[in-house]
C-alpha cells in the first residue's frame, strides 16, 4: 500500500468516527499529488500528453472543490512526490469510494456538495487513466 | 453542415444557369419563366435596396436602378405573351427558376442576423461578422456577388428571347433581351477583392448551429466538417460585444484552466498534424507550400506550450469565493480536441483516455492527396483560429477579474499570483495570435477553403485598434433595415437536414449590453419600415 493510499485508508477510518475535515484535508491532499504527478509525467510521456493534462486539470478541479467551503478545517496540503503512474487509477478509485462515502456523511449542504464534485473528478481521472475500458 | 451565404448564392444561381443554358422552350413556358424571372429580380433588388449600405453608393443606386427596369421589362415580356397555348407553367422549369427565390431571401435574412437595433434605434453588432460585414471591401465584395448573380439572370433573359418558337411575340423577345441587357451590365467597375469576395461568401447566420457531439468514428472530410463548426461555435461564444463589459457567461478560475489544458492539448495535436502536412507536401509535389507549414508547425508549438504553462500556473491558484459556473466552452473545446486528436492518430475513437492512446496516423493516410492535404490543412487553420479567440477572451476575462478574488493555493510551492497570471495569459495571447496568423499563410498558399479567416483576422484586429470611422458608420447604419428574425426558414437553410436538437438551439446570438451614446457613435438608424418578406 502507497502512501497515500495508506493516508485515504486512515481517512475512511477516520470518517467513521467523525472525522470529516480530516477526511476532506485527506482527499484534496491526494488531489494535489496527483495533480503534480500528472503535470510532471505530461512532460516524460508525449504519447500520454493528452492523458495527464486533463488528468491534471480535473484534478485541480477537485482540489479546489474540497477547499473552497471551509479551508481553515482543511490540512495544509505537503509537497507531493512523484507517484507511479500506474498506482495513479488505484489512488482514483479510493478517492471516489472515499467521497462517496463523505459526502453520505457530511450534514452541511455545502461539503455534500463539495464531496459529490469532487467525487466526479476523480471518478474522470479513473476513466482517463484506466488502461482496460471493458 | 451549417450553409454560409456562398451556399445560399449557389442553390439561388443553379436554377438560373439552367435557364440561361437552354435552346429551346414552348413559348407559353417562356411568358411563365419570364414572371418567375421577375420575382427572382424582385428578390435580387433587396439587397441593394439602400444604396448607402454599400461604399460606392452611387453605383449601388445605379444597379438598383437596372433591376428596377429589368424588372419592368420582364413584366412587359410576360404582358405581351399573355394567354398563349401551351404548357405554360405545367413544364419544370419555371418552379425551378422560382427555388431561388427563398434562397436569396433566406442570404438577405443570414446577413440581417448580424445586427440589431436597440429601443433607441442605435444599430448594435450581434456577432463577431458585423464588423466584417460593415468593412467597405467587404461591402464592395457583396455588391459584385449581386452583380455576378443579375449576370446570370441576365443570360437566362436572353436565352428565353432566343427560343426558336414562332408563337413567342415579338415583343416579348425585345423586352427580355433589354432585360438580359440591363442585368448583364449592372456594374461597370471591378468585381472586388477576391480575398473578400471569398469571406463574404463565407458568412454564416449569426446562430448557433446545433453541436455534433463525436460519438462515432468518422471519416476525414466529416471529421473536418465538424472541426468547422466548433471553431465557428467557439468564435460566436468568445465574441465580446461592444460597449465593453465582460464576456458572458461569468467566467472562472475553473473555467479558464480547464479551457487552458484542452487547448494546450489541441494545440499540440494542431503542431504534430502541420509538421506532418509539412512533410507530405513534398511528396505531394507542393514545395512551396512546405515551409510555410513548417514555420506554422513551430509557431503552433509556442503557443501549445505556453497554454500548457499558463494552465499549469492556474492550477497553482484558487478562487476564494466559490464560482460553479460552468465553462460556456467546454463542450466545444472537447469536440474540438477529440475530433483533430481522431484527424491525427490511428485510432478513429480517440480520447484523452490512456485506454485510447494510438500512435499518429501515417502521412499518406493522413492525406493521401493534394485536395486532402487541404482540406486537413483548413480544418487545422479554423482550430489555430478558434484557439486564439479563446486566448483574447480569455484574457480579456483574466483582466477584468478582481485579483483578490484569485488567491494562491495553499500548498503552492511556486510563487503565483493574479497579476501573474495575466501576464501568463497576455504571452499566451501573443503566441497564439502568431500561431493563427502563421498558420493562415500556407493555408492562403494552398487555397483553402479557410483562407478568408486571415482577412477576418485583420479586419477583427483593425476594429479593435479603430478611432471612429464615419464610412464604417454610415455603412453599418444603413445595413440594417429590419430586425433580424431566426425564423424556420432560415434555420431550414443555414442548417439543412438537422433539426433543433435543444431548447437553446434557435436562440439568436447573445445581445450586446445597451448602448449608450458615445462620441465615438455618431451614426442613428434612421427609422424603416421596410422588410425583407
Amino acid at each position: 500500500m502507497t502512501e497515500y493510499e495508506e493516508l485515504l485508508s486512515g481517512a475512511v477510518s477516520g470518517l467513521r468516527g467523525g472525522g470529516l475535515a480530516a477526511a476532506i484535508g485527506a482527499a484534496a491532499s491526494v488531489f494535489e499529488a496527483i495533480r503534480l504527478s500528472a503535470d510532471a509525467y505530461a512532460g516524460t510521456e508525449p504519447e500520454l500528453f493528452a492523458t495527464w493534462l486533463m488528468t491534471a486539470a480535473e484534478a485541480a478541479d477537485g482540489r479546489d472543490a474540497l477547499l473552497r467551503p471551509a479551508p481553515e478545517r482543511s490540512a495544509p496540503l505537503v509537497p507531493a512526490p512523484g507517484i507511479a503512474a500506474g498506482q495513479l487509477a488505484r489512488l482514483a478509485r479510493a478517492l471516489t469510494d472515499l467521497l462517496a462515502e463523505a459526502s453520505g456523511r457530511a450534514g452541511d449542504p455545502a461539503d455534500v456538495a463539495a464531496c459529490e464534485r469532487a467525487a466526479a473528478c476523480a471518478e474522470r481521472i479513473h476513466d482517463l487513466l484506466a488502461q482496460d475500458t471493458s | 453542415m451549417t450553409a454560409t451565404l456562398g451556399d445560399l448564392l449557389n442553390r439561388a444561381s443553379e436554377p438560373l444557369s439552367e435557364a440561361a443554358s437552354i435552346r429551346d422552350l414552348p413559348s407559353s413556358t417562356v411568358v411563365v419563366a419570364s414572371m418567375r424571372l421577375r420575382t427572382v429580380v424582385e428578390a435580387m433588388s433587396r439587397y441593394v435596396a439602400n444604396p448607402h449600405a454599400y461604399p460606392e453608393s452611387s453605383a449601388a443606386a445605379r444597379a438598383s436602378a437596372r433591376m428596377f427596369r429589368a424588372s419592368r421589362n420582364l413584366a412587359r415580356a410576360a404582358e405581351a405573351g399573355r394567354n398563349l397555348p401551351g404548357p405554360g407553367a405545367a413544364h419544370p422549369l419555371p418552379a425551378r427558376i422560382e427555388t431561388s427565390v427563398p434562397a436569396l431571401i433566406a442570404g438577405l435574412d443570414m446577413l440581417a442576423t448580424h445586427y440589431t437595433t436597440d429601443t433607441d434605434g442605435w444599430v448594435l453588432p450581434r456577432s463577431p461578422w458585423a464588423d466584417v460585414l460593415a468593412v467597405p471591401a467587404t461591402r464592395t465584395a457583396l455588391l459584385a456577388e449581386v452583380a455576378d448573380m443579375a449576370a446570370i439572370i441576365g443570360a437566362a433573359c436572353r436565352a428565353l428571347a432566343g427560343v426558336p418558337s414562332p408563337a413567342l411575340p415579338q415583343a416579348s423577345r425585345e423586352a427580355l433581351r433589354a432585360a438580359g441587357s440591363q442585368l448583364r451590365a449592372l456594374l461597370p467597375g471591378p468585381a472586388g477583392e477576391p480575398e473578400y469576395r471569398q469571406l463574404v461568401r463565407a458568412v454564416p447566420a449569426a446562430m448557433a448551429a446545433p453541436r455534433q457531439t463525436p460519438d462515432q468514428p468518422e471519416p476525414v472530410v466529416e471529421l473536418c466538417e465538424g472541426i468547422t463548426a466548433s471553431a465557428e461555435r467557439i468564435r460566436s461564444l468568445t465574441w465580446r460585444p461592444a460597449p465593453g463589459s465582460l464576456w458572458p457567461p461569468s467566467p472562472s478560475l475553473s473555467a479558464w484552466r480547464w479551457s487552458g489544458h484542452a487547448c494546450a492539448i489541441t494545440g499540440r495535436i494542431s503542431e504534430q498534424i502541420l509538421a506532418g502536412l509539412a512533410e507530405r507536401s513534398s511528396a505531394l509535389g507542393l514545395m512551396s507550400t512546405g515551409p510555410a507549414l513548417s514555420y506554422a508547425a513551430i509557431a503552433a508549438g509556442t503557443a501549445w506550450n505556453a497554454w500548457r504553462h499558463t494552465a499549469s500556473m492556474a492550477a497553482l491558484l484558487t478562487e476564494a469565493v466559490p464560482w460553479e459556473a460552468p465553462g460556456a466552452l467546454r463542450d466545444d473545446l472537447d469536440d474540438l480536441m477529440i475530433r483533430l486528436g481522431r484527424l491525427a492518430y490511428a485510432n478513429p475513437m480517440w480520447t484523452p483516455a490512456a485506454s485510447q492512446r494510438a500512435p499518429l496516423k501515417d502521412l499518406a493516410e493522413l492525406a493521401p492527396g493534394a485536395g486532402d492535404l487541404r482540406i486537413v490543412l483548413a480544418a487545422v487553420h479554423q482550430a489555430t483560429d478558434s484557439l486564439d479567440r479563446v486566448a483574447t477572451a480569455d484574457l480579456n476575462s483574466v483582466r477584468s477579474a478582481d485579483p483578490r478574488q484569485i488567491v494562491p493555493q495553499v500548498a503552492a510551492q511556486v510563487p503565483a499570483s493574479a497579476a501573474e497570471l495575466v501576464r501568463m495569459y497576455e504571452m499566451t495571447s501573443h503566441a497564439m495570435g502568431r500561431a493563427a496568423a502563421a498558420v493562415g499563410v500556407p493555408a492562403a498558399a494552398a487555397g483553402t477553403q479557410s483562407s478568408f479567416l486571415s482577412v477576418m483576422r485583420e479586419v477583427h484586429r483593425a476594429a479593435a485598434e479603430a478611432t471612429p470611422d464615419r464610412q464604417r458608420d454610415r455603412l453599418l447604419t444603413a445595413i440594417q433595415d429590419k430586425p433580424p428574425g431566426v425564423g424556420p426558414a432560415l434555420w431550414r437553410a443555414s442548417f439543412p437536414g438537422q433539426l433543433p436538437s435543444a431548447p437553446h438551439a434557435e436562440e439568436p446570438a447573445r445581445q450586446p449590453e445597451r448602448a449608450r451614446p458615445s462620441p465615438n457613435r455618431a451614426t442613428r438608424l434612421t427609422a424603416s419600415t421596410q422588410t425583407h418578406r
